[in-house]
């Protein structure tokens, strides 16, 4: 309890962690807004069958940059400025250290998600019903009484919080922001950038199987599940995995390192 | 009296400067180990994304032979003669001409005389050879003439001086062909994308000519009958006095004839270097990494009380990082491009759909040392965002955020043409320099798609220049 509280002091009087969190709900109630005034009901032959949950959760690939970022200082930072020492000389039990750190960077990314995919929520069914998705042309209006809807959503805050996990549990291993950063950004983007330029096959769907950011996000999906090679709560599970193995790396290294 | 300092003012030049970031830059860790990494993951997804599946572009027919023919046998040798008065503009491509053909079955041997609305005359034959190509268009007269297995072309602009276009042996060519009039007009492709994915479709085009003055030379007894060759569809015809008015839709080429397209577009160049992709990240981070470490450690005011041109120590590292960054990439790309070659091969990326490039084609040479100048760039690019915004975790999500998030959303979720503007106007613009073919999704040339990464940088660069004479350190 005594390290929770530590480490909550820690995060937020830090200046930064309140406009990444800013960040992150911003730029994901952004994003969705742009992509939702983008799509069309109307001109959108051949292929018409919009994934309306998922467009409206697209902001997710911007935001979680700031989860990732929030991730990674939140264990890193104190390498920079070397507090792990101090921090370590007061509470000497550094598994609780880091479980500590953990619980609290990830308590605070996912009460931002969820503010970021229901402000999503919210813009796109303000804006959608005006690009044609409307009743009549076959689109009812976004639930979260419908079973999919609700999967993406919930799914999508689940997912912001694994990656912040993913980050810090990087950032226990390297102990450099910059390094945890690039390096996370570099596992969630490059594949799915790659994919869609391979040919379609055995390799291009394992391949998504493997990409923590496709396979997670593949929790998002609400139309057309067969034909993704994942199902969507599987697809969450590849980037727990992930997350679980950087973690463990992360907590073995602070164990058995000199701080 | 006016003091005059005694220590020499050599070791304040350009050159000892940049001698001095590039001891700074080579004698920390993190630097190199960024550059390696970032050189050893470029090759790495390249060859992965060169395994990664094939093409059965090679599999698909060689040819087209689907056009609309107006035609009768020509017993022996002889010629056909016509006038072409007109040419409707259907497709850049659309031919309109003379034929001598084997017989009208589809793929049967041929040498043909046409004129196109973009692209002159041509003579063509047997699907894989452009006997001659030259200026022109209709009104055009035309003649073909066969004597044993050859067919000679000529042209004239007025039915009485003609010039040779050229002539062609044909093999198997039987003793009694069809001759007479062809038109064809090829489909236009088009791709639509919307969210979530892309169809390539054919839209039929359909051509119109007008001939007159058509005669068939120790022939011409029996009648004209019109047929669809192939597959073709919306070919017909109608007489009028001497007027031939033919329509038809299609085309009858090959490899190794122009109007050709080939199946399968896939861009094997920029495809071989994919793994640019990792580069970038790896070379932002070094530029970014390279600024911040000064500050972070409080170097920056030992080395701007070393020299306090602070413009000039700026201007200094850019040049020691992108030098640095462009070599590094240079040897990622080059590597990353032979690398790639054997898994391309291997899965069916072969002539004639898709012909070995050699790295010395200008084409490929372009796309090989832009992707090392691209990476020069944005390293400089980070290093300017990373002065601006003096930490590094801003600097790594912007600079990152501008060149992996349109990318991603452009591909998921935006309709094309929302795609395009996104990758002319983001720094991803930049990456166009490693495309060496003409696409639905090509968005910039690769040249201008260079030039709006590098005003990105040069803008960022300026502006991080004067905040550094502004700012206290």
């Amino acid at each position: 309890m005594y390290a929770l509280h530590m480490e909550w002091t820690k995060l937020r009087t830090v200046a930064t962690t309140g406009w990444w969190l800013l960040g992150l709900v911003a730029c994901t109630v952004g994003l969705a807004a742009f992509v939702s005034s983008t799509v069309d009901a109307v001109n959108c032959a051949p292929r018409c069958d919009f994934d309306l949950p998922r467009l409206s959760l697209s902001g997710v690939y911007i935001g979680q940059i700031a989860a990732v970022a929030l991730g990674a200082l939140a264990v890193t930072t104190e390498y920079d400025t070397a507090m792990v020492r101090t921090t370590l000389a007061a509470y000497p039990r550094r598994g609780a250290v880091l479980a500590a750190k953990l619980a609290v960077v990830t308590v605070v990314v996912l009460g931002c998600a969820a503010l970021g995919v229901l402000g999503s929520l919210a813009v796109a069914r303000g804006i959608l019903p005006g690009n044609g998705f409307t009743r009549a042309n076959g689109y009812p209006p976004l639930s979260l009484g419908d079973r999919a809807t609700l999967r993406a959503y919930l799914g999508t805050v689940l997912y912001l919080g694994l990656i912040a996990i993913l980050s810090a549990g990087v950032g226990a291993t390297l102990r450099n922001t910059a390094a945890t950063v690039s390096m996370v950004l570099g596992m969630l983007y490059v594949l799915p950038i790659v994919i869609p330029f391979l040919p379609t096959g055995a390799w291009r769907d394992a391949l998504y199987r493997y990409s923590p950011m496709s396979a997670g996000l593949t929790v998002q999906a609400t139309r057309g599940l067969n034909a993704l090679p994942i199902g969507p709560w599987p697809g969450l599970g590849v980037l727990a995995g992930y997350a679980g193995a950087a973690v463990l790396a992360g907590a073995l290294l602070f164990r058995l390192r000199d701080a | 009296m006016s003091y005059q300092s005694t220590v020499s003012s050599r070791g304040d030049g350009f050159g000892a400067q940049l001698r001095a970031e590039w001891t700074k830059f080579w004698s920390v860790r993190s630097t190199k180990v960024c550059t390696g990494l970032g050189v050893l993951l470029t090759i790495g997804l390249s060859v992965l994304a060169s395994n990664a599946g094939g093409t059965d572009a090679n599999n698909q027919p060689p040819f087209t032979d689907r056009f609309s023919l107006v035609y009768q046998p020509l017993p022996g040798d002889g010629s056909i003669t016509a006038r072409l008065a007109s040419q409707a503009n259907s497709h850049e491509w659309a031919k309109a001409g003379v034929i001598v053909k084997a017989d009208t079955s589809s793929g049967s041997t041929y040498a043909a005389l046409v004129a196109t609305p973009a692209h002159g005359l041509r003579m063509e034959a047997e699907f894989t050879r452009t006997v001659a190509s030259l200026p022109g268009a209709a009104p055009t007269w035309l003649r073909l003439t066969r004597t044993g297995g050859t067919v000679a072309g000529y042209t004239s602009p007025d039915g009485t001086t003609w010039h040779r276009v050229g002539g062609v042996t044909l093999a198997g060519l039987p003793a009694t062909v069809q001759v007479g009039l062809m038109v064809a007009s090829p489909s236009v492709v088009e791709t639509v994308k919307a969210a979530g994915g892309s169809d390539t479709r054919g839209r039929a085009t359909i051509g119109r000519a007008v001939f007159d003055s058509v005669t068939v030379q120790s022939g011409g007894l029996a009648p004209w009958r019109q047929v669809d060759i192939g597959d073709a569809s919306g070919g017909s015809l109608s007489r009028a006095g001497g007027a031939f008015t033919v329509t038809g839709s299609g085309d009858i080429s090959g490899y190794g004839i122009a109007s050709w397209v080939t199946p399968g577009n896939d861009d094997t160049v920029s495809n071989s270097l994919v793994g640019l992709q990792f580069g970038l990240i790896a070379m932002v981070a070094l530029g970014i990494v390279f600024a911040a470490a000064e500050y972070k450690t409080g170097i920056v005011r030992t080395t701007f009380a070393a020299s306090p041109r602070r413009g000039r120590v700026l201007a200094a590292k850019a040049v020691v990082l992108g030098a640095t960054a462009f070599v590094a990439g240079l040897l990622a790309s080059v590597a990353a491009y032979l690398a790639a070659q054997p898994g391309l091969h291997s899965n069916g990326y072969n002539p004639p759909a898709y012909p070995h490039r050699a790295i010395t084609e200008p084409t490929v040479l372009r796309a090989v040392v832009g992707a090392a100048l691209v990476l020069g760039v944005l390293a400089v690019f980070g290093l300017a965002i990373s002065t601006l915004l003096r930490r590094s975790v801003r600097s790594l999500a912007l600079v990152l955020g501008l060149m992996l998030v349109p990318q991603i959303v452009g591909a998921a979720v935006l309709s094309l043409g929302t795609d395009l503007w996104l990758h002319r106007l983001t720094p991803v613009a930049g990456l166009a320099i490693t495309q060496t073919r003409q696409r639905f999704d090509t968005a910039i040339s690769p040249w201008g798609g260079f030039g709006v990464l590098a005003g990105y940088a040069a803008v960022a660069l300026v502006a991080a220049i004067l905040a550094v004479r502004r700012r206290d350190a």
